[in-house]
C-alpha cells in the first residue's frame, strides 16, 4: 500500500508531467529520495536571475530563459550543483543531502564570476542575511580562514586577506572597481551590506581576469539577483547593537514584469562611540551611513542589459586622535566615561566625509558558441578629512571609469575566455597642499585563459599583459610601466578526494601615494614620505589546496608561498615629525616572502545531525628576504571556530530556529618588524540565536565578546597609541527582519 | 500589498529625510579652542569661537596681545597659527 507521503509524491510528479506535456517551462527539485524540495534558490547566473521552488518543489522557467543558460541549484543542508539547461533530459532535479559543508567552498558546485571554480582557489560566502546577523560586512568576512581587517571599532575597517591590505586587495563591486582611496589604512571598504548576495573571494594573486594589482588577492562582492515574481517582494530589517549604540535600517524591493526587473534598496544607519571593555568609550569612533542603490535589468533569452546606481555616503570619526608623543599618551587621554545621546552621535573632529557614486552598465549577449560581455562603469568618489571645523585638511575627488569586453567560447573541449580592460583613474585635489598630488592613471589589460574539464581533471592556463601610465604634472612625473602574467592550474579528482596546484603570477604598479606622499596624515597618525624611484612589484605564488569528505567529517588544506619581488613598505624609521609624529618612508625591499597554511575542518556527528562544528588555522608567516626580518603589520596566527546547532525540528517556543557560538584565538604575535611591539595572544567568544517568530519575521539575538576581553589585534589601527586601545567590550546586538 | 508599499515609502523618509543636518555647516557651532604651544604640550585656553569667528581662527591663528602665563611656562605675545578646536576625548573624565 502507498502511504499519504507516498501518493503526495505521486500526485505531484503526475501534476509536473501533465504540465510537462502542455508546456516546457516547469520543472521541480526533489531530493534523491523523491520527496520535493521547497524553498530552493535556483539561479541562472548568465542572466543573473532568481527562482525559488514553491512548497511542492516546482518552479517555472521564464519564457526568456534560454537553453544555454547554466543554473545553480542551492538549498542549505544539500549539495550544490551546476547544470546547463540543454544537458537537462527532464525537467526534473536531484539534490543530494549533504552532512558535510566546508563554508560553501569548494566541495560545492558553483557558478563563479572569478573564473572556473574548479581551477582556481575560489571562496564563496553568502551575504544575503549579513545586515540583520553580522554587525558589519567586514565582520563577516573576518570568519573566512586567512581574512582579517585592520580597523578601529566598526566604523573603519579595512579587509586583509593572508598578509595583504589596502592597494594589494582589489574590490570589485558588481563588475566595477571600487576605488575608495584604499591607500591608507583609515579608509574602508566604501559601501555596506546593502543589497548584496554574495562575495566571491580569492586570495593572493590567482585571477587574470581581474587581476591587475591584485596581488593580495580580489574581493568581488554581487548584488542579490532578481527575481521573477508576479508580486513585488522585499524586506524591512532594523538592529541595534549596543557596543556602539549603533541603530540601523534597510529596506528592499523587488519587481518584474515581462522582461523587465528592478530592485531598489535602502539604508540609514547611525553609530555613536564604541565602549572599551573597561567601560570606557573611545572618543569619535562614531559614524553614520546612508545608502540607496537601484538596478533596473531588461532579461531578453539571448541579449541582457543590466543599469545599476549607487550612492553611498559616510561620515566617520577617526577616533584615537591626540597630539603629542603616541607612545606616552594614556588611554584616558583618547576616551570618554560616558556618552550623551542622542549628542553624540553627532560628527565630531576630526573626521572623514565619504561620497560615493558608481553607476554601471553591463551588456550580455549569448548564442550557442559564444557569450560576450561588454561592461561600462564610472565611479566618482569624494574624500574630505576634517581635523579643524572648518578647514578640511584633505579634500580630493578620485574618478575611476572602466570599460571591459569579455568574450567565452569554446573550441572543442577548450573553454577560452578572451578579454581587453580598460581602467582610467584620476585624482584631483580640491584644496592646496594635500598630501597627494593631482595624478592621472591609465590601464590597458589583455588576457585570455584557457580551462579544460573532463570527469575528474582538468588544468587551465591563463596569460595576461598590463600596460599602466602614470602621470603627475606637479611632479614632471609621466611614466609607464607594464608586466606580463600568467596563471597555470591543474585538479584530479578521485573518491571524494580533491587535490588542486595552481601557480600564478601579479603586479602592482606604484601608487600616487607611494610615489610622492609628503605630509602629515592624519588618519593614520603618520608623517609619511614617497618615493619616486618605486618601481613594480612583481608576485609569483604556489598554492595547493587538498580535501576530503565523507558524510560527517571533511577536511581542507591549503598551503601556499608566495615571493614577491620588489615589495613596496611604508617602513617607519626612527625620526620623528614636529618630535611627535613617526616618519615613515616609502621603500621597496628587492624580496618579500609570505608564506603560510590554512586547514579547514568540518564535523558532523552522526548521533546528532543537527550540529555542525566548523574549525579553520591560518598560520602566515611575512618575511623581508633583504635582511630576513619579519614585515610589519602582519596579522597574528588564528584558529577559528563555530559551532551551530539546527533547532527547526524541535518545535521549541518563539520559533527558536537556531543556536550558534563563534570563537576566535588569535596566536601571540612575535614575529615583529622594527620599531613594532609584540601582541599577546587573546580570544573572543560570541554567542548567537535565531527565531522565526510569525512565518515571515526573523529576530536575531547575539553577544559579542562574552568573556568581555581587553585585547588589540596586532594590526589594529590605533594599535600604537597608548600601547593598544582595545577592541570592544561585552555587548549584545539585535535584530529583526521583515520578508514578503 | 498596498500596506507593504505605504509601509516602505514611510521608512525610505524616515531614512533620508530625518537626518539632513550638514555636518560642514557650522555657522552657528560654537567651539572652545587654544593654542597648541611647544607642540600642543601646553594648551592656551583662548575661549570659544562661533561661525566666522571660528572660520577666521582656524585658518588665520589668534594673536596674543601679551605675554601669558600657564603653569610655569610664559608664552609669550604674538601671532599663533597652530590653533587646535577639536576634542580629544577626555573631556568628561
Amino acid at each position: 500500500m502507498y502511504s499519504i507521503k507516498d501518493m503526495n509524491k505521486i500526485i505531484i510528479l503526475f501534476l509536473l508531467l501533465c504540465s510537462v506535456v502542455f508546456s516546457q517551462n516547469n520543472a521541480i527539485v526533489t531530493d534523491y529520495k523523491k520527496n520535493p524540495l521547497p524553498d530552493v534558490d535556483i539561479y541562472f547566473s548568465d542572466i543573473e536571475l532568481m527562482l525559488k521552488s514553491d512548497k511542492n518543489g516546482l518552479f517555472t522557467i521564464p519564457e526568456n530563459i534560454s537553453k544555454k543558460n547554466i543554473i545553480e541549484f542551492y538549498k542549505l543542508g544539500y549539495e550544490s550543483f551546476v547544470v546547463k539547461l540543454e544537458d537537462s533530459n527532464n525537467m526534473v532535479f536531484k539534490l543530494r543531502k549533504l552532512h558535510v559543508e566546508l563554508d560553501e567552498i569548494g566541495i560545492q558546485e558553483s557558478v563563479s564570476n572569478l573564473g572556473n571554480f574548479k581551477l582556481i582557489n575560489i571562496e564563496k560566502k553568502s551575504l544575503f542575511n549579513n545586515f540583520s546577523s553580522s554587525t558589519s560586512l567586514v565582520d563577516n568576512l573576518n570568519q573566512i580562514s586567512g581574512v582579517n581587517y585592520i580597523g578601529s571599532g566598526l566604523g573603519i575597517q579595512k579587509v586583509v586577506i593572508r598578509a595583504l591590505s589596502g592597494l594589494r586587495v582589489v574590490t570589485y563591486l558588481n563588475g566595477m572597481r571600487i576605488g575608495n582611496q584604499e591607500w591608507a589604512n583609515d579608509h574602508s571598504i566604501g559601501f555596506t551590506d546593502l543589497g548584496l548576495g554574495r562575495i566571491e573571494l580569492i586570495k593572493g594573486s590567482t585571477s587574470l581576469r581581474f587581476g591587475g594589482d591584485a596581488v593580495g588577492g580580489i574581493l568581488y562582492f554581487k548584488d542579490e539577483p532578481f527575481v521573477n515574481s508576479k508580486n513585488p517582494s522585499g524586506f524591512i530589517a532594523t538592529k541595534f547593537d549596543n557596543s556602539h549604540s549603533l541603530i540601523g535600517n534597510q529596506f528592499g524591493l523587488k519587481l518584474s514584469k515581462n522582461n523587465l526587473y528592478f530592485n531598489l534598496y535602502g539604508e540609514y544607519t547611525i553609530a555613536s562611540d564604541y565602549k572599551l571593555p573597561n567601560n570606557d568609550y573611545l572618543f569619535n569612533s562614531r559614524f553614520e551611513n546612508q545608502a540607496i542603490k537601484f538596478s533596473l535589468g531588461r532579461l531578453g533569452s539571448k541579449m541582457q542589459n543590466v543599469f545599476r546606481y549607487q550612492y553611498n555616503g559616510d561620515k566617520v570619526g577617526i577616533p584615537a586622535h591626540a597630539h603629542g608623543d603616541l607612545s606616552s599618551i594614556t588611554l584616558f587621554q583618547v576616551t570618554s566615561s560616558s556618552i550623551d545621546l542622542p549628542d553624540d552621535y553627532d560628527m565630531t573632529r576630526p573626521t572623514q566625509f565619504i561620497e560615493n557614486h558608481l553607476f554601471s552598465f553591463d551588456n550580455k549577449y549569448q548564442s550557442d558558441n559564444i557569450k560576450y560581455n561588454l561592461f561600462v562603469g564610472h565611479f566618482i568618489n569624494n574624500l574630505q578629512e576634517y581635523e579643524k571645523w572648518t578647514i578640511p585638511a584633505f579634500d580630493m575627488n578620485l574618478n575611476s571609469s572602466t570599460l571591459k569586453l569579455n568574450l567565452d567560447y569554446m573550441v572543442y573541449d577548450l573553454g577560452i575566455n578572451s578579454g581587453v580592460h580598460l581602467n582610467r583613474q584620476e585624482n584631483i585635489n580640491n584644496i592646496n597642499g594635500g598630501l597627494l598630488p593631482d595624478g592621472l592613471s591609465n590601464d590597458l589589460g589583455i588576457y585570455t585563459t584557457i580551462d579544460y574539464t573532463k570527469e575528474n581533471i582538468g588544468f587551465n592556463s591563463g596569460f595576461r599583459y598590463d600596460l599602466k601610465n602614470i602621470k603627475s604634472k606637479e611632479h614632471n612625473f609621466d611614466k609607464v610601466f607594464h608586466s606580463f602574467n600568467s596563471s597555470h592550474g591543474f585538479y584530479f579528482e578521485q573518491n571524494n578526494h580533491l587535490a588542486r596546484l595552481t601557480y600564478s603570477s601579479s603586479y602592482r604598479a606604484p601608487h600616487l601615494s607611494e610615489l610622492f606622499s609628503f605630509g602629515l596624515h592624519h588618519g593614520t597618525m603618520r608623517f609619511e614620505i614617497g618615493n619616486r624611484d618605486l618601481e613594480i612589484e612583481k608576485s609569483h605564488q604556489i598554492d595547493f589546496k587538498y580535501q576530503w569528505n565523507d558524510e560527517h567529517f571533511g577536511v581542507v588544506i591549503n598551503p601556499f608561498i608566495q615571493f614577491i619581488d620588489n615589495f613596496i613598505a611604508i617602513d617607519p624609521t626612527d625620526s620623528l615629525y614636529s618630535d611627535i609624529y613617526r616618519i615613515y618612508d616609502y621603500v621597496q625591499f628587492k624580496s618579500a616572502r609570505i608564506s603560510g597554511s590554512e586547514i579547514n575542518l568540518h564535523y558532523h556527528p552522526h548521533f546528532f545531525h543537527n550540529l555542525h562544528l566548523e574549525q579553520s588555522y591560518t598560520f602566515i608567516n611575512a618575511y623581508n628576504l633583504e635582511n630576513d626580518s619579519p614585515l610589519a603589520f602582519i596579522p597574528s596566527n588564528k584558529i577559528k571556530s563555530k559551532l551551530n546547532i539546527d533547532l527547526v525540528d524541535y518545535n521549541f517556543p518563539l520559533g527558536l530556529k537556531s543556536f550558534s557560538v563563534y570563537h576566535i584565538y588569535s596566536f601571540k604575535q612575535s614575529n615583529i618588524a622594527e620599531y613594532e611591539q609584540v601582541t599577546e595572544s587573546y580570544d573572543v567568544l560570541n554567542a548567537e540565536l535565531m527565531f522565526n517568530f510569525f512565518k515571515k519575521i526573523d529576530f536575531v539575538f547575539s553577544v559579542k565578546n562574552i568573556f568581555n576581553r581587553e585585547y588589540t589585534p596586532h594590526i589594529s589601527r590605533v594599535r600604537e597609541v597608548a600601547g593598544g586601545v582595545p577592541e570592544v567590550g561585552r555587548s549584545f546586538f539585535v535584530s529583526m527582519k521583515y520578508e514578503f | 500589498m498596498k500596506n507593504n508599499f505605504l509601509f516602505l515609502a514611510g521608512i525610505s523618509v524616515f531614512m533620508f529625510v530625518a537626518c539632513e543636518d550638514d555636518d560642514h555647516d557650522h555657522d552657528s557651532d560654537c567651539h572652545e579652542c587654544h593654542i597648541a604651544y611647544d607642540n600642543d604640550t601646553v594648551q592656551v585656553d583662548i575661549g570659544e569661537f562661533c561661525g566666522d569667528d571660528l572660520a577666521n581662527v582656524e585658518a588665520n591663528g589668534y594673536t596674543l596681545t601679551e605675554d601669558m602665563m600657564v603653569g610655569d611656562v610664559t608664552i609669550p605675545a604674538g601671532l599663533y597659527t597652530d590653533i587646535h578646536c577639536e576634542e580629544h576625548g577626555d573631556h568628561d573624565h
